[in-house]
């Protein structure tokens, strides 16, 4: 099996439910987001961007690319990060990791996040800690790929959310996306949703130029007429 | 047993990892009664349970929610609609709202104030005699109508949300239509259609070939339904957005329209313009469906009765609400009477002037509505229009000829466009274009609107309208403005001296925010309060309830949005003291008046569950025809499907009209059809109004009326230089109004700091840029926000994101610029939510300079780790605590 998801970009909506439900379902601590969705070309939301004379606002969700030529993984000094040889998944083993960084600064995408010491806790009712996510560690054999409250110090990041596809169930922000822009399945398997989803399609991965072989099949959204710009200080009307 | 989706994927591939996976792959297609263990590898003794998230948003969407420890862990879709391309149906906040229901801000003891009017924490009968006690001495002194009632919205709970409905109406207090309140009520559709509004449920705009949608941001304040929009799209339909600003809605069009704010109007008089000039449009339709023939009289611009004409007869039978008007047949060149019984193909003329003899004597020059509509459009052709919209003629008319000719073609009117003082006028303009073109009645064709939660889709009254009910109303405009001389509401006499509000937060959410909390801390007004969180509102009550969350106990829901019936479902106990109010309003009631306890039989807080489930039955039982073949053991299981009365799955409005030739309006319940027939009397759709305030404003048909020119500048003319912006709070994808401002997750978002968007120029204008901290303003208020240039920005808007708790923002409120305008037109009739003063949020000028103060500390330990100093209020940021910063 090779597990992969594609991202249709002319069916992303940019609402970030992805990103939500993946940092809830995996008890993601403070500051620390395994998927974030940006808008090409600003650092901020709801913004619109020029691009060649438009605008436009890209929507694009980004979380691991789980690459089959994984350079985290080249550069991990204790194979904390391991390819999963059942499904081609890119996972990190918080027992094995030290902690060191390296993979954050070889991967091409940004998208490993890292706890600085203690992960914060979330204040709850009362005084109390706020639980929420999965509550249970998860194994991938001897590896430990998930764990709701996080060792000090690790690096973390998309596991198409092991412990659900271990059960047969999509990764969250799969099954969650209320535009169907996520499908997910098995690169190997003819009749796997995915390989329906992406026929006579052109996909495109992010970072070509990097030779990760990423899993993360991209596909390019529409483009926009705009005959009406306002003009560059063309305008002096009143609202 | 539902087909296997893609949700399943593994089961069509069980693989080497997935031994178990055929066992569980049936996820999102278990009965979602039968709750599901959470995995077969971790034999959790909890259960995945179905509820609905519905907060103040037409969303409904059914979740599951995982529970351990008497708390919600997880939440996720419940992706269980019989219509797969509803699944999954949920958003960003509803999926996370576990943060906020065990957060640091949940109600959990019943508060009053004590002799100091200080908030302190008691015990439930105090807080209830208090409030019992305080509420029976202002009836007793002020009589019940002065003690207003803000319910938020029906649709978003029948029982709990009904119960406030029925205290109102069995002590006669006044309800304060949301649906106005908000904005929320597009006057154009009782004007024209003669009801509350129509719509088509979202998963009709898949069936659309062309939606045009103006001023509605689907892609954000729809999240669960913009995907049908995308359908449509891979269906071969094209979507045209038009827009001011561009926005994630432009971004997923076809075509974006850069036009000028609050123009939509003019651009769809020019479109109606082009349309007949160019005998694009659907003459049968004005004609059988339309007051396109009726006459009227050139001299006094009303229309000309069948009883007023010689040798003509009014049709027999007609009820006080309907009248008899009149039409040359073409066949005989005659006036003849047309029914308003009923809506038969006719041979009547829609053009032409008539020399008509009345039984007066006299005789009078008339025209048909149509010929005159003609005439007024003489002065909206695209070329005149184009400098109004900005946008070129061309365009205008490549457009209109598209919607011509492209069939169905839907229009989409939203909040944006319709919350101005005339966004009356602007609807009835783009409700004229649905017509000529004859998509009016036909799936995937005509015009909706979908702002707010109103739709009662059953009757109620077996709940809301208990025996011996006393109605009143008043929309909130009259307190702020006071009495007008065309008021029809009814205004206490004294005047308004309490506010019970559940699930609101006037004084963050209502319009001159500033004017209520100054009203509140004198003491003219006393709040009492229902809620989750500590909302501002719920720290300034006299009492303060602590209330469930739609995770805590038995609700009934419906939306405009969708055709199902769900239920909120208890899942976990609410924390601490918090009770259903289905309690608290019956304890409430017994103990101002016990002779009530007929009306509501009294229970102990743990039968509350029991007592939901009986008024759910009620509920069905008498329901009436669109609900009453469902039952409450359904409903537990997942969502139940409304009836309607057209053939297909999808319900089409005025499916009847067209086909079965009834004539309009449709019921606006809980109103009879007979109390709002009478604002369509011809029983047609009508363009033509001649009510004596449209003839005197000149608004007898759709026109176009600049912004700014009849509120602000008339208020004061200088503010045409003062405040050269136009002020629209949107809606944020991270809020639903001012609910999920204190998700944590929903702060990081938003780096946990209040924004204003401006035009790079216009920024540049005032010597601003990104990052600074600047104030919006005006002459009534001022908000605080970090600036950021954005050039999808009108260059005459600013824009705030509304829904900000002022806690966040240096006790700021954007609602302090915003003044509740009144529209006379508005005041023509009065019926709670279906014709009424209406909010026009976007009617706001505003200016924008450099803070004196700067970013609040909120603001600027963004990112960092609270550990210091607890926020007393909106204290979710606060999440952080025992981090190492």
């Amino acid at each position: 099996m090779r597990f992969a998801m594609a991202i249709d970009l002319d069916r992303c909506i940019g609402c970030r439910t992805c990103a939500v439900i993946c940092k809830d379902f995996n008890a993601q601590p403070q500051g620390i987001w395994w998927n974030r969705v940006f808008t090409s070309g600003t650092p901020e939301y709801d913004v619109a961007v020029k691009v060649d004379d438009q605008l436009r606002m890209e929507f694009v969700p980004i979380s691991c690319q789980h690459c089959t030529n994984a350079p985290c993984q080249t550069v991990c000094p204790t194979q904390a990060t391991y390819t999963d040889p059942d499904t081609g998944t890119v996972l990190v083993d918080y027992d094995r990791c030290i902690g060191c960084r390296m993979c954050a600064s070889a991967c091409p995408y940004g998208v490993r996040q890292f706890n600085w010491g203690a992960p914060a806790k979330m204040a709850g009712l009362g005084g109390t800690e706020l639980e929420y996510g999965y509550p249970e560690p998860y194994h991938d054999g001897e590896h430990l790929v998930y764990a709701p409250h996080r060792p000090e110090g690790v690096m973390e990041k998309c596991t198409f959310c092991a412990q659900y596809t271990s059960q047969g169930k999509e990764p969250v922000c799969c099954r969650s996306c209320p535009g169907n822009a996520r499908i997910f399945g098995d690169m190997d398997d003819p009749s796997s949703p995915i390989r329906a989803y992406l026929k006579d399609k052109e996909p495109f991965f992010l970072g070509e130029e990097y030779h990760t072989e990423p899993n993360i099949y991209y596909l390019a959204a529409h483009k926009v007429t705009q005959v009406n710009q306002v003009p560059a200080s063309a305008d002096g009307k009143e609202a | 047993m539902r087909e296997m989706t893609r949700r399943d994927f593994v089961a069509a591939s069980a693989g080497a990892t997935c031994a178990i996976g055929a066992a569980l792959a049936l996820d999102a297609s278990i009965g979602s009664a039968e709750a599901e263990a959470l995995t077969g590898s971790a034999p959790f003794d909890e259960k995945w349970i179905r509820t609905t998230c519905s907060p103040n948003c037409t969303g409904a969407c059914g979740m599951m929610a995982y529970a351990k420890d008497g708390r919600v862990h997880m939440i996720r879709q419940a992706a269980d609609y019989p219509y797969e391309h509803y699944n999954p149906r949920g958003c960003l906040k509803g999926l996370s709202i576990n943060t906020m229901l065990s957060g640091p801000d949940r109600l959990t003891v019943p508060l009053i104030k004590d002799e100091d009017g200080k908030q302190v924490e008691t015990d439930w009968d105090t807080a209830l005699d208090t409030a019992a006690n305080r509420l029976k001495e202002i009836m007793d002194e002020y009589g019940p109508e002065s003690i207003g009632v803000i319910y938020q919205v029906q649709g978003t709970g029948h029982i709990q949300k009904g119960a406030l409905v029925r205290i109102a109406n069995t002590f006669g207090w006044s309800v304060i239509g949301g649906y106005e309140l908000n904005g929320d009520l597009p006057m154009f559709w009782p004007e024209t259609f003669g009801c509350q509004s129509e719509e088509l449920e979202s998963y009709c705009w898949e069936d659309s070939k062309l939606t045009l949608i103006f001023g509605s941001n689907i892609m954000v304040t729809r999240m669960p339904d913009a995907h049908f929009l995308t359908y449509s799209q891979e269906n071969g339909g094209r979507v045209i957005y038009f827009d001011p600003n561009y926005s994630a809605s432009a971004e997923r069009a076809d075509e974006w329209v850069r036009i000028a704010p609050d123009s939509d109007g003019a651009f769809a008089l020019g479109m109606a313009k082009t349309i007949i000039d160019e005998g694009l449009f659907d003459e049968h339709f004005m004609r059988t469906y339309t007051d396109s023939p009726l006459l009227i009289n050139t001299q006094t611009g009303k229309r000309i009765l069948a009883d007023e004409v010689v040798g003509v007869q009014a049709v027999a039978d007609i009820p006080d609400y309907r009248s008899s008007f009149v039409a040359i047949s073409q066949t005989s060149g005659a006036p003849v009477a047309t029914t308003p019984l009923e809506l038969p193909d006719n041979d009547y003329a829609l053009t032409g002037t008539y020399e008509i003899a009345l039984t007066d004597g006299s005789t009078v020059e008339a025209k048909p509505a149509f010929q005159l509509l003609a005439e007024q459009l003489e002065q909206y052709s695209p070329d005149a229009v184009a400098d109004i919209c900005n946008v070129d003629a061309d365009t205008i008319r490549r457009i209109a000829r598209d919607a011509a000719q492209t069939k169905p073609m839907h229009i989409i009117f939203g909040g944006g466009t319709q919350q101005w003082y005339h966004g009356d006028l602007k609807g009835r303009a783009c409700a004229l274009v649905a017509c000529l073109t004859g998509n009016v009645g036909q799936l995937g064709g005509g015009i909706s609107t979908y702002v707010g939660q109103y739709k009662t889709r059953f009757n109620t009254a077996s709940w809301m309208a208990p025996e011996g009910s006393i109605k009143n109303s008043c929309p909130f405009h009259y307190w702020v403005n006071g009495p007008t001389p065309l008021m029809k509401a009814k205004y206490p006499k004294d005047g308004f001296k309490a506010i019970v509000v559940g699930w609101g937060n006037p004084l963050e959410q209502h319009n001159v925010a500033n004017w209520l909390r100054e009203h509140v801390d004198s003491g003219d007004i006393e709040l009492f309060c229902l809620d989750f969180q500590q909302t501002l509102t719920a720290t300034a009550a006299t009492v303060t309830f602590p209330c469930a969350s739609w995770y805590e106990k038995t609700e009934l829901t419906t939306t405009p949005l969708h055709p199902y019936v769900q239920l909120q479902q208890r899942i976990v106990d609410p924390p601490g003291q918090a009770r259903e109010e289905i309690w608290i309003f019956t304890e409430l009631a017994n103990r101002i008046d016990p002779s009530k306890e007929t009306l509501w039989p009294r229970f102990a807080p743990e039968d509350s569950e029991k007592r939901a489930d009986e008024v759910l039955a009620l509920l069905l039982e008498k329901g009436g025809p669109t609900i009453d073949h469902l039952t409450p053991e359904e409903l537990r299981h997942g969502p139940g499907k409304l009836a309607h009365a057209n053939p297909g799955e999808k319900r089409i409005p005025f499916w009847e009209q067209i086909n079965e030739r009834i004539p309009f309006p449709t019921v606006s319940r809980p109103n009879p059809l007979d109390a709002t027939s009478k604002f369509v009397r011809s029983g047609r759709i009508e363009f033509y109004r001649d009510e004596d305030i449209f003839l005197e404003l000149g608004e007898q048909l759709p026109c176009y009326k600049p912004p700014f020119e009849d509120t602000e500048y008339k208020d004061d003319p200088d503010a045409r230089v003062l405040y050269p912006l136009g002020y629209t709070t949107r809606n944020s994808a991270f809020r639903v109004h001012a609910t999920y401002v204190n998700n944590p997750f929903m702060l990081e978002l938003q780096d946990n700091t209040p924004k204003v968007w401006l035009n790079p120029e216009t920024a540049a204008e005032r010597g601003l840029k990104t990052g600074d901290w600047v104030e919006v303003y005006n002459s009534r208020g001022m908000v605080e926000g970090q600036l950021i240039e954005d050039p999808g920005v009108y260059p005459t808007q600013c824009i705030f994101d509304q829904g900000w708790w002022s806690a966040y923002d240096n006790k700021t409120s954007y609602n302090s610029l915003i003044w509740p305008w009144i529209n006379p037109t508005n005041e023509v009739y009065y019926i709670a939510s279906v014709w009424s003063p209406n909010m026009a949020w976007n009617e706001t000028a505003c200016n924008v300079r450099l803070s004196n103060g700067g970013a609040p500390q909120i603001v600027r330990d963004t990112g960092k780790s609270i550990l210091d100093g607890p926020i007393p209020q909106g204290s979710g940021i606060e999440y952080a605590k025992g981090a190492e910063s």
